[in-house]
């Protein structure tokens, strides 16, 4: 049986370190708020932990960004893929055409309201915001300009709310596009359909209220 | 059990052990006992000083952390800290302050530094050339780690790390037991410290090797 949350949620005992396990759940943003108390705590006093989690973060980040560009690299593979097989398709015999005609030509006939296809609906680019950088570095991937993002904000240490509120601002402060988001699994995402002209941004969150909790800086690039 | 095998003993754990009696600790600051900053300040500087940097980056650091040594030692002074055994939670949360605080501030400064209209002197808010470089050839490898095993395990790793899918639905979705995922992951991890041994470690330096200048309470005074 796999581990919940909660579990991780135990006091750190003199004499005892984090468990890789409980660290990497940590540096994923993915313990629950009792346990990241704990840890921190422990944290403050264990340079044994503080070493195996400045690993575990780097190893996530490297495993994450890795993973994003295969992902990125089998995504335009697919594209190849298809023309193959729509090759495939004219290089089938004439009697296969006639047949695969008429079969379309009765579904029309019959079905008077033809669904919409919609062709390549471009999946918005992931744009991951994390909360381990300093307030002026910002090493958060970056999404090319104009085209359509979904932030994924990690909400990692900040206090627990039903919903947040997510502005975006330019590097000239001036906001851009606000919203609210509900947190799942301890990430915010929201997605900019029309995407934004180059520049630096930058993503705050709030509390519900006014509280400016965090704020993440990200390139746009042309 | 469960519990038992995310914390582990280990020799070096011990160390942690020798932490002080905080009720002795936090009585000795009260009476404004040198011994007892000086105390504070052994135990919680390594730690405070990973929290603000790993939070707000190396930038100044070092008065980061005095200033937060000070706000403790004078909040325990001012009587704030009513359980002195909730010391270390008592110092997180000013850590905690201290961040919230900056980050609003470089908020305002942007503000302004805009407002006063001199031009785009913008700081470079990159990351220096050599922690670009680790950081790429750090890439490199966990690129190498995911091509070199079966695609089914690389999906794993792709769902858990990228599309942070939970351990339970991708064993349930990829018929999977714990202990497969666990070792899947931790043969990953061995993989990527086995490769990454002769190019990243070596450039490393654990947190707990830097050597930090000393800071002085010089400009502590009892409020």
């Amino acid at each position: 049986m796999l581990l919940p949350k909660k579990e991780a949620a135990m006091q750190f005992e003199a004499a005892r370190h984090a468990s890789d396990e409980v660290l990497e759940q940590y540096a994923m943003g993915r313990l629950d708020a009792g346990a990241v108390q704990a840890l921190e705590e422990h944290l403050l006093i264990c340079s044994g932990c503080q070493d195996n989690l400045t690993f575990a973060d780097a190893y996530q980040k490297s495993m994450r960004n890795a993973a994003l560009e295969l992902r990125r690299q089998s995504s335009a593979q697919a594209t190849p893929h298809g023309k193959k097989w729509f090759r495939g398709l004219v290089g089938l015999p004439k009697p296969v055409w006639i047949l695969g005609m008429a079969a379309l030509a009765l579904l029309v006939a019959t079905e008077s309201r033809w669904p919409l296809i919609h062709s390549s609906v471009a999946q918005p680019a992931l744009v991951l915001l994390e909360s381990k950088r300093g307030a002026e570095s910002p090493l958060n991937s970056s999404t090319p300009a104009a085209k359509p993002f979904t932030l994924v904000l990690d909400l990692t240490a900040l206090p627990p709310f039903p919903q947040y509120r997510l502005e975006i601002v330019d590097a000239a402060g001036r906001a851009v596009v606000g919203s609210t988001a509900a947190p799942a699994n301890n990430e915010l995402r929201a997605t900019v359909a029309k995407g934004l002209p180059a520049g630096m941004y930058y993503v705050r969150v709030y509390a519900p209220g006014p509280e400016l909790l965090r704020e993440y800086g990200f390139p746009v690039g042309n | 059990m469960m519990v038992a095998n995310m914390i582990e003993d280990s020799s070096d754990a011990r160390q942690a052990s020798s932490q002080p009696a905080w009720a002795e600790l936090v009585d000795k600051i009260k009476q404004n006992d040198t011994t007892g900053l000086e105390e504070l300040y052994r135990v919680f500087s390594r730690g405070v000083r990973f929290y603000l940097c790993k939070q707000l980056g190396p930038q100044d650091l070092d008065d980061r952390v005095h200033d937060t040594f000070l706000t403790v030692a004078q909040a325990i002074q001012r009587g704030d800290l009513r359980e002195p055994e909730r010391l270390m939670g008592y110092v997180r949360t000013i850590v905690r302050r201290q961040i919230a605080a900056q980050i609003e501030e470089n908020v305002q400064s942007r503000k302004h530094e805009i407002d006063l209209d001199w031009g785009l002197a913008v700081r470079d808010a990159g990351s220096d050339p050599e922690q670009i470089a680790i950081q790429s050839q750090s890439e490199d490898i966990a690129r190498k780690v995911l091509k070199s095993i079966a695609p089914r395990d690389r999906e794993v790793l792709i769902r858990f790390y990228l599309e942070e899918q939970t351990a339970e639905q991708i064993c349930g979705e990829m018929s999977l037991t714990e202990t497969q995922f666990r070792l899947l992951k931790s043969r990953a991890k061995a993989r990527f410290g086995k490769l990454g041994k002769r190019k990243v470690t070596r450039r490393l330096v654990p947190f707990s090797e830097i050597r930090w200048p000393s800071i002085t309470l010089k400009g502590w005074r009892k409020s």
